[in-house]
């Protein structure tokens, strides 16, 4: 079997804004993170991941975004890269779901990865985007931060990580 | 112990330039194979992938969703595409998924996601007119060539 459960978080009150994986094992090859997260506080429901806790302008992204209206598309370099979730505006008990695969997560180069994520909501607007993002790093993926910038996340939120190998 | 459902197949980690990288003798007792092409190429060039040395492109057909350009676009071609490679532009990142892979009665079908964070991401549906199992996977550059530590990684998930 090459895809392994990590690690499963959820969020069992709504008083937890943040979710953390740490010592990640070293042993796998590429990570999947995936996501189910309502921002039960306010909108937008936008989630900040970081890795390693660096939080420097080290992720360069591209996004191409549709919302039920337009597209659009985004360049970018920040300091974590984002997937949008379901805020406390949007229809209720709904959640948004999103998955970023990250590639050769223990080398020594900078690290690709691949983000698809989609809002739900039962109304003319909501939000799919996928996005390419670059970790500039020469370390391995040790640890993932997931924020929600103060917010709280929504209980029965889940987190959970992949190890492929 | 579980039933393997994702299990590791084969993989390449080039050792040095190469034009084209390819997987044979498929095991066919799988329902879909996923590809993960992690890799650089010598120059910006598309990256096709070819199955059972078809390498007619007319024999293939795809449609994309990219934000490659002033705007973000849609084009569909003849020819096996299933992203780009950069050079001075990073890693670029392929997830392809080809489904049915062993089946006999269908053409065969491909989702990719391609990502090259200082130039696009790009989302691909494509399809081989081809109703045979695909025994071999060929990932090969439009030009120029794949570098030196490019990685390659073949998965199967199970029926």
């Amino acid at each position: 079997m090459a895809y392994e459960l990590i690690e499963t978080i959820e969020v069992t009150n709504a008083t937890t804004t943040d979710l953390v994986f740490t010592s990640i094992p070293q042993d796998g090859i590429d990570l999947k993170l995936v996501v189910s997260a309502r921002n039960s506080d306010s909108a937008p429901g936008v989630v900040l991941i970081t890795l390693n806790n660096d939080s420097g302008s080290n992720y360069s992204q591209e996004d191409l975004e549709g919302n039920g209206g337009s597209v659009s598309s985004n360049s970018s370099t920040q300091g974590y890269f984002r997937l949008r979730m379901t805020d406390s505006g949007d229809t209720a008990n709904t959640f948004g779901s999103g998955q970023a695969y990250i590639s050769n997560y223990t080398s020594s180069s900078n690290k690709s990865i691949s983000c698809d994520r989609v809002t739900e909501n039962n109304a003319s607007t909501a939000y799919q985007r996928i996005e390419a993002v670059s970790y500039s790093t020469s370390s391995a993926i040790s640890s993932i931060e997931i924020d929600f910038l103060g917010d709280n996340f929504a209980q029965y939120t889940t987190a959970s990580l992949y190890k492929i190998y | 112990m579980a039933t393997p459902t994702y299990d590791l197949l084969d993989s390449t980690t080039l050792a040095s330039s190469a034009s084209s990288v390819t997987f044979t003798s498929i095991d066919q007792s799988y329902g879909d194979l996923v590809v993960v092409i992690d890799s650089k190429g010598t120059s910006t060039t598309a990256i096709y992938s070819y199955y059972n040395s078809d390498f007619t492109n007319a024999n293939y057909s795809y449609v994309n969703m990219t934000t490659l350009g002033a705007s973000p676009s849609s084009n569909t071609a003849s020819n096996p595409f299933v992203g780009f490679e950069g050079s001075s532009l990073g890693q670029s990142l392929s997830l392809l998924h080809i489904m049915d892979y062993s089946a006999t009665d269908k053409h065969k079908s491909y989702l990719c996601r391609n990502n090259l964070p200082d130039l696009l991401t790009q989302a691909i549906a494509g399809r081989w007119s081809n109703s045979s199992a695909v025994s071999s996977v060929t990932l090969q550059l439009s030009s120029g060539n794949l570098v030196s530590g490019s990685t390659f990684y073949l998965y199967g998930i199970a029926k």
